[in-house]
C-alpha cells in the first residue's frame, strides 16, 4: 500500500522534472504538460480520489517551480496554490463524472487529453490572472495540441509501469 | 470508532484541505508553510539539470559512434600539424601583448564594468504561467535580487555580445531564480539604436518568445515599408528615428536603475498593436532562452535612488492615454474609452516625469475660433449685446 503510494510519487516527481527539462520541446514554444497527462490517467484509471490528490501534490510541485519574487522590504511572495487548486479540483471533477462517458481507446484518450488539457490551463490562468495579473504568454492551444498528440503513448507506458488497466478503477 | 468515521469522511476532508491549502497559500503567499514547499524546488531543480545533461548524452552517443571513425583519421593528420604549430606560441604571446597594448591606446573599454559571476542554468521553465529560470549560484556567492543576468549570444550580424536574459527575483544559499525578459511580469526602460527613443520594454507581449516595447511615439515609423506604398517618408525636425525602426538594435537605458545602460536587448521585427495614442513594437530578443546553458550574473545591485525611493513619490497617472481633443463647446465624446483605461494605471518614477513633460509640450494647446460678429444680425436682447461687447473687450 504504502509502496504503491511512494511509486505514485516518484511518477509524479518525474513528470515535474520532464517538465522543467527540455527532451520532449520542439522550439521554445511547442513544450508539452506531463504533469496534466498523469493526473488525466489517475483521475480516469483510479476515480476522484486519486485524482484529486495526484493533482494536489503535482499541482504543488508546479506552483513550487514558479519560484519566488522578493517584494518590498525583502520579503519573498511565492505563488503556491495556483495549480494545486485548479489540477486538484479538475482531477476530482473528471474522477467523479468524466469516467461515466470514458470508453478507452486511442481517439478517447487524444479527444480527453486535449480537452482537460485546456479545462486546466484555461482554469490556472483565470486563478492568476485573478490572484496576480493577466498574462498573455501563457499557451493553451499549442501545449493542448501536444499533449494530446503524446497522451496515448504516456497513457501506455503509465499503464505498463503502474499496472493499472481501464476497467480497474471503475466501481 | 473515530478511524472508521475518518474513513467514511475521507473524500469530503480531503476535497477540503486541497482547495483549503490553495487558497489559504494564494492570499497568504509567505506562510512558513509555503516557504519550506517553494524551498523543495531546488533538489528538483538539481535532478531536472541532471535529466537533460542525461538526454543530451544519449542523443549526442548515436552521432558521435558515427563520426569516430572519421575523427580517429583527422586525428593522425593533425598530430603532425600539431607539432608544427608549437613553434608559433611564441608569436601568439607577442601578438597577445601587442593587442593589449592597441587596445589601451584606442581606449577601449569593456561593456561592463561591474564584477561578474558565471553560473550554469539548472532549469528553465518557458511552459509554466510565471516563466522563470533557475541557476546553481545563490546567497553564498553574493548573488542577490534585482542582479542583471546576461549571456553570450549571437546578434544579426552574426557577432558574439553580451545579452540581456533578465534579473535576479530570489536567492537562496546555493541557487537562484531569474525572471527572463520573457516573464509576463517583467518590465524595463529602454533605448532604440540611432536615436534618442525611448520606450518600456514589457515581457507580457502574448506572443511566444517575443518581448513587447510600450509607450512608443505615435510619431515613429515601424516598418517604412508600409508607408513607402502610400508616399514618401520625409524625416521630420524631431530626428532619423521616425523613419523606420524595424531592424534596430533595443539597448537597456538604466532608467530604472537595475540594468547597466547600454546592453543589447533584442531587434524590433514588427509593429504590435496600438495602445491609445502610443504605438507598439515586438522585439526579437537575441538569447534563445531554450537553448541556455550557461548565465552571467552581473554583481550590481540597483542603484542608490531606487533603493531610496519611497513608494508614496509614485505618480500614477489614472488614465495614460491622450484621447481627443474636446474643444470647448464640443460634447465630450469616449466615456466608454476613460472607463476602460482607468483600470489600468501605470506608475511613473521620476526619470518618466520629463517625459511626461515633453509629451504634454509636444500636443498643441486647443484653439478656440473666435467667433465672427457680424453687426447686421439684429440683437435680439440686452444679455446677448453685453457679451459681445465682453469679447470685443477681450480681442
Amino acid at each position: 500500500m504504502i509502496f504503491e503510494k511512494i511509486v505514485i510519487f516518484s511518477g509524479i516527481i518525474l513528470a515535474h522534472i520532464l517538465n522543467g527539462s527540455n527532451l520532449f520541446d520542439f522550439g521554445p514554444e511547442i513544450k508539452p504538460d506531463f504533469m496534466i497527462l498523469f493526473v488525466i490517467f489517475f483521475s480516469l484509471r483510479k476515480g476522484e480520489l486519486a485524482g484529486l490528490w495526484v493533482g494536489f501534490i503535482g499541482g504543488i510541485l508546479s506552483d513550487a517551480g514558479l519560484g519566488g519574487e522578493e517584494g518590498s522590504g525583502g520579503k519573498i511572495y511565492y505563488k503556491i496554490g495556483v495549480h494545486s487548486l485548479s489540477f486538484s479540483i479538475i482531477g476530482y471533477l473528471l474522477g467523479k463524472f468524466g469516467r461515466s462517458f470514458y470508453n478507452e481507446n486511442y481517439i478517447s484518450i487524444t479527444v480527453y487529453a486535449f480537452g482537460i488539457t485546456i479545462l486546466m490551463r484555461a482554469f490556472t490562468y483565470t486563478l492568476f490572472s485573478f490572484f496576480f495579473y493577466s498574462n498573455l504568454n501563457y499557451s493553451l492551444l499549442i501545449c493542448s495540441i501536444y499533449n494530446a498528440v503524446l497522451a496515448p503513448l504516456t497513457f501506455f507506458v503509465l499503464s505498463w509501469t503502474y499496472k493499472l488497466q481501464p476497467s480497474e478503477g471503475l466501481r | 470508532m473515530l478511524w472508521d468515521r475518518i474513513q467514511q469522511l475521507s473524500e469530503i476532508l480531503s476535497l477540503f484541505f486541497c482547495i483549503g491549502f490553495s487558497i489559504v497559500s494564494l492570499f497568504w503567499n509567505s506562510n512558513l508553510v509555503v516557504v519550506t514547499v517553494a524551498s523543495s524546488q531546488k533538489a528538483v531543480d538539481v535532478i531536472t539539470s541532471s535529466v537533460d545533461s542525461a538526454g543530451g548524452i544519449f542523443s549526442g552517443l548515436y552521432q558521435r559512434f558515427q563520426s569516430n571513425e572519421a575523427l580517429r583519421k583527422e586525428r593522425d593528420s593533425y598530430a603532425k600539424l600539431v607539432d608544427e604549430y608549437k613553434v608559433y606560441s611564441h608569436d601568439i604571446k607577442v601578438l597577445q601583448n601587442d593587442n593589449q597594448s592597441l587596445r589601451k591606446e584606442l581606449e577601449f573599454q569593456p561593456n561592463i564594468n561591474y564584477p561578474t559571476i558565471r553560473a550554469e542554468v539548472l532549469s528553465v521553465r518557458l511552459n509554466s504561467i510565471y516563466r522563470t529560470i533557475v541557476i546553481n549560484k545563490g546567497k553564498s556567492d553574493k548573488i542577490y535580487p534585482f542582479m542583471p543576468v546576461i549571456s553570450r549570444a549571437v546578434n544579426e550580424s552574426g557577432e558574439l555580445i553580451p545579452a540581456i536574459v533578465g534579473k535576479v527575483i530570489a536567492s537562496n544559499s546555493s541557487s537562484a531564480v531569474v525572471q527572463p525578459i520573457i516573464n509576463s511580469n517583467f518590465n524595463m526602460g529602454v533605448q532604440v539604436e540611432g536615436g534618442s527613443l525611448w520606450a518600456i520594454l514589457s515581457g507580457n507581449s502574448g506572443r511566444g518568445t517575443y518581448v513587447i516595447l510600450n509607450f512608443l511615439d505615435s510619431g515613429v515609423i515601424i516598418n517604412p515599408k508600409l508607408y513607402s506604398q502610400i508616399g514618401p517618408i520625409v524625416p521630420d525636425e524631431h530626428g532619423l528615428e521616425k523613419v523606420g525602426i524595424a531592424g534596430r538594435e533595443v539597448y537597456s537605458s538604466n532608467g530604472g536603475g537595475v540594468f547597466p545602460a547600454g546592453l543589447p536587448i533584442g531587434i524590433i521585427v514588427e509593429e504590435g498593436p496600438r495602445a491609445g495614442s502610443f504605438k507598439t513594437a515586438f522585439v526579437k530578443p537575441h538569447v534563445k532562452f531554450d537553448e541556455l546553458q550557461f548565465v552571467t550574473i552581473i554583481k550590481k545591485l540597483p542603484d542608490k535612488w531606487v533603493e531610496d525611493w519611497p513608494e508614496e513619490k509614485n505618480i500614477t497617472i489614472e488614465n495614460p492615454f491622450y484621447g481627443e481633443l474636446n474643444f470647448p463647446g464640443e460634447e465630450p465624446e469616449g466615456k466608454s474609452t476613460g472607463k476602460e483605461l482607468k483600470s489600468t494605471p501605470v506608475i511613473v518614477k521620476p526619470t518618466d516625469v520629463n517625459n511626461r513633460e515633453n509629451i504634454k509640450k509636444q500636443i498643441p494647446p486647443p484653439t478656440v475660433k473666435k467667433p465672427e460678429i457680424k453687426k447686421k444680425i439684429p440683437i435680439v436682447d440686452e444679455e446677448e449685446e453685453e457679451m459681445i461687447r465682453n469679447i470685443d473687450g477681450n480681442q
